[in-house]
């Protein structure tokens, strides 16, 4: 195990590091029930029920401990988006509370890790092309000087 | 998109027009379920959703066996809601209208997979018929609740509900209330809620229930929304409340 999160990004940059499988991230971040505000938005007049057909599907959620704001207007579902304000809210203290041990953080890591294997591979690829292409080169010249010489 | 492209045009000119977004893209989402809708009946609403959810919360952890009876159930939403709880074996839903009927079926297949218990859906009057016996342990209702001299403007309904909604399911105020209450008192329900828009009509129900516990339930933006009632065994209701009658 690497020391730090930092230095084990420096290693893939210049090694072959082995990159943590996708199904072996730390767990979805969950938010405590209990710490949290829930708040539906709705626009216009006060009134509601059968008076008023506007959707009105917008959570906001407050995080009591910190404070931390979170909303979600992402779907027509009211039910949806209250899933989705939590997996927001539960990202966001995660990353506050474990910065860059946090599942984000970590996350963001590998793909940039994944990134970096390719552009080496890829590197490395063309650099043996290349090679093989010059090798090559240096032989069609051989053919080339022959073809000359049987000219003459 | 919920929409196709080539009808985006049409859509905005239909909004425009105060024609229900509801009506337009032809569904609401209402919990976890996926309530198709059309002109003619009731759009769900979110207040409704919202007090289905919570209800749902209190009949999951009911340990007998529960059994529906929902009035006016218009899409079906209340009645399809309560059907995806494990613990509820049965469930009969009534309205006056035949195209709501035919529409709540519909609304029964659509959502067929998420649910755990039959609906039947039928015809049934809550004003004019003999009442006929029902044996169920929870009555549901969200019927019309807006008085006649609020149905403008002026009384805070929007001009969408106004030019496209059905006025069946919207204008009626205690006298749908008295029936409800004449059902309890002749059925085995173990408790009620119903929809409200008026604090009057919570104590009007109450006062034809002497012998139940009542409350009122307020919505998540302060106004009144449900007349609840309880006997003994059905006590967990009081947390749907805020205010005991």
């Amino acid at each position: 195990m690497l020391k730090s999160i930092g230095s084990l990004w420096q290693a893939t940059r210049q090694l072959s590091v082995k990159i943590p499988r996708a199904n072996k991230m730390p767990p979805r971040p969950k938010v405590v029930e209990t710490d949290i505000q829930e708040k539906f938005i709705k626009g216009g007049s006060g009134k509601g029920g059968q008076k008023i057909n506007k959707t009105n599907s917008k959570v906001q959620l407050t995080h009591i401990p910190t404070g931390l704001v979170v909303t979600s207007q992402a779907t027509r579902s009211r039910e949806q988006n209250r899933k989705i304000a939590r997996e927001i809210m539960a990202a966001k203290i995660d990353e506050m509370e474990n910065g860059e041990h946090s599942r984000a953080a970590i996350v963001n890591l590998r793909r940039k890790m994944v990134k970096e294997r390719a552009s080496r591979k890829s590197r490395a690829k063309y650099k043996a092309l290349e090679e093989e292409k010059k090798a090559k080169g240096e032989e069609w010249d051989v053919v080339i000087d022959l073809d000359e010489e049987q000219k003459h | 998109m919920e929409l196709p492209v080539d009808r985006w045009a049409g859509a905005v000119e239909e909004r425009a027009k105060h024609v229900p977004l509801q009506y337009i893209l032809g569904s609401q989402p209402f919990g976890e379920l996926n309530i198709k809708c059309r002109p003619g009946v009731l759009i769900p609403r979110n207040e409704t959703e919202e007090w289905c959810e919570r209800l749902k919360e209190v009949v999951e952890k009911i340990p007998d066996k529960v059994s529906v009876v929902d009035y006016c159930t218009g899409t079906g939403c209340v009645a399809l809601s309560m059907a995806t709880l494990s613990n509820v074996e049965k469930i009969t839903a009534f309205d006056i209208d035949e195209s709501a009927l035919r529409l709540a079926r519909e609304n029964l297949k659509l959502n067929k997979d998420l649910l755990q218990t039959p609906v039947s859906f039928e015809k049934g009057n809550l004003l004019q018929e003999k009442h006929p016996k029902l044996a169920a342990t929870l009555l549901l209702s969200n019927p019309p609740y807006i008085p006649e001299k609020d149905f403008n403007l002026q009384g805070g309904v929007e001009q969408s509900v106004l030019l496209y909604e059905p006025r069946s399911a919207l204008v009626g105020d205690l006298e749908f209330y008295t029936a409800l209450a004449e059902l309890l008192r002749t059925g085995s329900f173990k408790a009620f809620v119903f929809e409200i828009g008026y604090r009057e009509q919570a104590l009007h129900t109450k006062k034809l229930l002497p012998a139940w516990t009542c409350g009122i339930r307020t919505d998540s933006h302060g106004n009144v929304r449900n007349v609840v009632g309880w006997q003994q065994e059905w006590n967990a209701l009081r947390s749907m409340c805020d205010e005991l009658l």
